[in-house]
């Protein structure tokens, strides 16, 4: 009987954290590593905290978080540039990494140079990387510059290099940090189309990106970082769906008057970008152009306090006919709990049947009774059908497209998830 | 199935002359490419481009010739070192040596900050670093010692056998080199004003090691910490060896040797133990 254990993951990073001393000068780092004082000479400062996670063996896992979440930490700790602080990372073969840019080229060597110095480091030989130095320079495809020092290069040729350098040793596991994000567009998509080669042949694959819809698209899981914490690790549709939910519902840029009439034909800037992602269902007939979250007088707000109105304006556009239109909205916690919401059918409006064409908004207004955090909206457009109006035709559905924020009301404390206007009688 | 194993680090955590060597013999591809580019880049773009690495000690000797032998009129009392052909080829062979750790030291102290790419964005094995300093180093002083060969037997004299045994001098003297380098090259990381220190040093030691003046001309008293100083011992051993035709101190280069020694593994672990901070300094 073979009882074959199922293959380790490729990557294991066990609770790790990482912690940086910040020290008042450059000697008291010195003084500190070799004489070791009882008090130490410097402040900690968090950088992560307890991440964990695995990875299996061809597995492409997209890293998501803001500017400073602790993205690129992680990614030096699992390439080996930076030690962790606590816990450890456990890595099953050969790594390349691209983090940031660069790729550690030396700017005063040539980018011959530094080609074969990244191959003797990555462990091969003079005469291996010989035979795939051609096969570096064409992908590379920078011309004579191959032979000028690397500090001449514009960040485009650097991202090529580098990454010609990365994908032609074979790597097992790729860390991809933003690099595509440089260079002109027939490169990203010659890179991305190599990863993707390079995926079905079995290599596993760390990208960071802040196009979102890349990570959906590439990617088979999402680690999301918030603040250096670990927020979540599972299913890249699920990850991204609830970081883009998080970032929306982040205070947005005020649009202007002018600027949202131009929008009215086309779909907003807001709702053209969540197109790219994956949150969005439905067969589109009628489609969602905007989505507004206002306060009681009709202007743009994203903060409100407790028992203040909330107005949702959503806009629409229609390519088809709809007798029994029907348009909602849902707001969601921070946990992806769907706290309150409804929709036009429900609360007895009846809107006019929809021809080919049309255009129109609808408005919720509510107070919020909310406690104070954020909140993202989803909004759904749909026909009731009437053999069973309880199973609705989607037409358009975008999950976190826009969001606000509840403050907190020292005098007014919500304790709990929302506030459900209780009368309190003494007898 | 694969074992389990961390991923590659940049901070092996060996301190000892095993670390080294394990090191060495792992990078020895990276340690040849990183010496042969240390080597041509030198004078690269420069017009005389190869004739440098003999040119620049010729005319070095010239200027040290004058001043010393011709200005102050300092002479050598051995039979070996007699006249002026024979106090220019015993200065040169000093000044070969002594380059060794002037160039390796001079150097260190700027090594890590000059190639802060590779503390921050790669796995890399720093170590090597001062390791080609001072092969590079001693690549140019072989070229050197070349030279004061041709330059002998132009004046009719031959080395004799003795001259074989110049690595038993010179590789002590390459291994404290290294240990300096490592320990200079990791405290600079921290202490930017070491950077000034070392040139004031490597001037004291250049003076103080005896290569234009014979160590009799010195002061009784301190002729025994003079000729005690690495570099004064590596500088006398090879006059000895090349020019007097002798066996310098059997014991004494034991002791060089095992001091020699003692020097690396202190920089080395110094080195190991302070890399760590590199990449949160540069």
């Amino acid at each position: 009987m073979s009882c074959e254990a199922p293959p380790p993951p490729i990557l294991e990073v066990q609770s790790v954290a990482k912690a940086y001393r910040v020290y008042r000068r450059p000697q008291d780092r010195l003084l500190q590593a070799l004489l070791r004082p009882r008090t130490p000479r410097w402040q900690e400062l968090w950088a992560l905290h307890n991440v964990h996670f695995e990875v299996a063996r061809g597995e492409a896992v997209g890293i998501l978080g803001r500017n400073g979440a602790g993205k690129s930490t992680l990614l030096q700790l699992i390439a080996g540039t930076v030690a962790p602080t606590r816990g450890r990372v456990l890595v099953r073969g050969r790594i390349a990494a691209l983090l940031q840019l660069g790729n550690g080229f030396h700017p005063d060597y040539s980018g011959r140079e530094n080609v074969y110095m990244a191959g003797v480091i990555q462990g091969l030989s003079r005469a291996e990387i010989d035979a795939r130095f051609e096969e570096i320079a064409a992908f590379a495809d920078i011309g004579s510059y191959i032979d000028r020092p690397v500090k001449t290069y514009s960040t485009g040729m650097h991202a090529r290099l580098a990454f010609a350098v990365a994908i032609t040793c074979d790597p097992e596991i790729l860390i991809v940090d933003e690099v595509l994000a440089v260079g002109d567009l027939l490169f990203q998509q010659k890179c991305i189309t190599r990863i993707q080669q390079m995926r079905e042949r079995g290599m596993t694959l760390l990208f960071v990106s802040h196009a979102v819809d890349r990570v959906a698209g590439l990617c088979d899981k999402a680690l999301w970082i918030e603040e250096g914490r670990q927020r979540f690790f599972g299913p890249a549709a699920e990850g991204t769906e609830l970081y883009l939910r998080s970032l929306r519902s982040e205070p947005a840029r005020r649009p202007a008057p002018a600027a949202r009439a131009a929008q009215a034909a086309a779909d907003s800037e807001l709702v053209r970008r969540q197109t790219r992602g994956v949150s969005r269902y439905g067969s589109q007939e009628v489609r969602i152009t905007d989505v507004r979250v206002l306060d009681g007088h009709g202007a743009p707000r994203q903060e409100f306090h407790f028992l203040e109105e909330i107005v949702i304006e959503v806009d629409w556009a229609s390519a088809t006919h709809s007798e029994r239109f029907n348009v909602s909205f849902l707001v969601r916690d921070e946990t992806g709990i769907n706290l309150t919401g409804t929709m036009t059918w429900d609360e007895g409006v009846v809107l006019p049947p929809v021809r080919p064409g049309d255009t129109g908004t609808v408005r919720f207004r509510f107070f919020n009774r909310l406690r104070p955090g954020r909140f993202g909206i989803s909004v759904a457009l749909t026909e009731i059908p009437l053999e069973d109006p309880r199973k609705p035709l989607l037409f358009d559905q975008i999950d976190g497209v826009s969001g606000f924020v509840v403050l907190a009301d020292p005098k007014r404390p919500v304790h709990y998830k929302f506030d459900s206007d209780v009368r309190i009688e003494i007898p | 199935m694969l074992e389990v194993h961390e991923p590659p680090r940049a901070w092996p955590d060996g301190l000892g002359i095993r670390a080294i060597g394990r090191s060495l013999a792992t990078n020895r591809e990276l340690i040849a490419l990183l010496t042969r580019r240390e080597l041509s880049q030198r004078y690269r773009g420069s017009a005389l481009g190869a004739a440098w690495p003999v040119l620049q000690p010729v005319l070095l000797l010239g200027i040290y010739l004058f001043v010393f032998a011709v200005v102050f009129g300092a002479e050598w009392q051995e039979e070996w070192a007699r006249g002026r052909a024979g106090y220019a080829l015993t200065v040169f062979a000093g000044l070969v040596t002594f380059q060794i750790f002037s160039e390796s030291v001079g150097s260190a102290s700027r090594l890590i900050p000059a190639h802060a790419n590779f503390v921050k964005r790669v796995v890399f094995p720093l170590e090597v670093l001062p390791l080609v300093k001072v092969l590079a180093a001693l690549v140019q002083g072989a070229i050197g010692i070349a030279i004061l060969v041709v330059a002998m037997m132009a004046l009719g004299r031959v080395p004799g056998p003795e001259a074989l045994l110049l690595p038993l001098v010179w590789i002590p003297f390459a291994l404290f080199t290294l240990g300096v380098v490592y320990a200079v090259s990791a405290i600079a990381v921290y202490l930017r004003d070491l950077d000034q220190v070392i040139g004031l040093v490597v001037t004291m030691l250049f003076f103080g090691s005896a290569i234009f003046y014979p160590l009799s001309r010195v002061p009784e008293t301190i002729q025994p910490l003079l000729a005690s100083l690495p570099t004064a011992v590596a500088v006398e051993g090879t006059r000895q060896l090349l020019l007097a035709g002798r066996l310098p101190w059997g014991s004494a280069s034991m002791v060089s040797l095992a001091s020699s020694l003692l020097v690396l593994v202190l920089g080395y672990a110094c080195f190991q133990k302070s890399r760590r901070g590199f990449a949160d300094v540069l």
